[in-house]
């Protein structure tokens, strides 16, 4: 893999991958360039490469986070220096990105996870199947109740042709 | 949630969901010449690896060329055990007096013998007497009668 690649790679996915980090661990851009650098060693990509990216960032994510667990000292220091998970909106009709940080905050990791890999990383429910280890169904209902915690907490009005 | 849900993903888009999808995510905080350089070590990390291999090798070759020639067996000679012996040397032995030359020794014949010893008669008497007794004396005349004491 070239330079080229790696910087078409970093541009397109890397934010989201730091996102989807975040649901774990406080030092999310190291675990998501520890991927892109895995992917680098490794020479030929894989076939599904968003979904070892996601995997593989997922599974750096959870040991950066008990590694962090273990040290006591840099967990409060973490935690107060946490940053925004979303760019502030430009959209007065939009939801405020502080808002929607906190309500996704508040999800249970395997819920937020798969809305964060979902909206915005664009994994299908397939993809996050392969990632997470479950099925395209139980992500999928995963998906979708978090999605509806999420409207009640933002206040959003319920689709026409949900029932 | 009471909220039933099905096991498959509507046709129609949550509003909700893309109404999420619009916030971009923070800009990831990436150092990129931080980042390309160790994604350049990382793309070399297996040419690395085999040199790195070649060399320990090497080394460990040349190790053991140097243990082997430090730690070699020595060389075999075999010695004759010479035991030096001070002698003492005689000083200034004489040399040997040289064979005088051999003179032509004239021959003659052997001289007559002198005495009684080399008369055979007298001294087969003597043996004889000195075997027998003095019987073996021949008669040497009329006796001659010892002088007396009173003629004196």
């Amino acid at each position: 893999m070239g330079p080229d690649q790696l910087a078409e790679l970093v541009d397109r996915y890397a934010a989201a991958l730091v996102l989807y980090a975040r649901q774990w661990c406080a030092t999310p851009e190291d675990v998501v360039q520890a991927a892109f650098l895995k992917l680098v060693r490794i020479g030929t990509p894989p076939d599904n490469l968003l979904p070892w990216l996601y995997r593989v960032v997922r599974n750096g994510a959870i040991d950066a986070s008990r590694a962090t667990r273990r040290r006591h000292r840099y967990e409060a220091t973490a935690a107060a220096s946490a940053p925004k998970w979303f760019s502030p909106s430009y959209d007065p009709t939009g939801i405020d990105a502080r808002a929607a940080a906190a309500s996704l905050a508040d999800l249970p990791v395997e819920t937020r996870e798969i809305i964060v890999a979902h909206l915005w990383g664009g994994l299908t429910f397939e993809q996050i199947a392969q990632t997470v280890g479950s099925s395209a169904a139980t992500c999928y209902r995963r998906y979708a109740a978090g999605l509806e915690t999420l409207r009640q907490k933002l206040g959003a009005e319920r689709p026409a042709n949900v029932k | 949630m009471n909220t039933p849900t099905s096991n498959n993903p509507p046709n129609a888009p949550d509003p909700l969901a893309i109404a999420l999808a619009k916030l971009d995510p923070v800009p990831h905080g990436f150092d990129w010449n931080a980042l390309m350089f160790a994604a350049g070590r990382a793309s070399k990390a297996r040419a690395l690896l085999f040199w790195r291999i070649v060399a320990g090798i090497g080394v460990v070759a040349a190790c053991g060329f140097a243990l082997a020639f430090f730690l070699r067996p020595p060389v075999v000679v075999e010695r004759q055990h010479v035991i030096h012996v001070d002698r003492m040397v005689p000083d200034a032995v004489p040399p040997a007096p040289l064979p005088l030359p051999l003179r032509e020794v004239k021959s003659r014949p052997p001289a007559p013998a002198t005495g009684w010893s080399s008369d055979p008669p007298r001294l087969n008497t003597r043996n004889e007497m000195l075997t027998v007794g003095l019987g073996v004396l021949p008669d040497a005349g009329p006796k001659v009668a010892p002088p007396s004491r009173g003629e004196r």
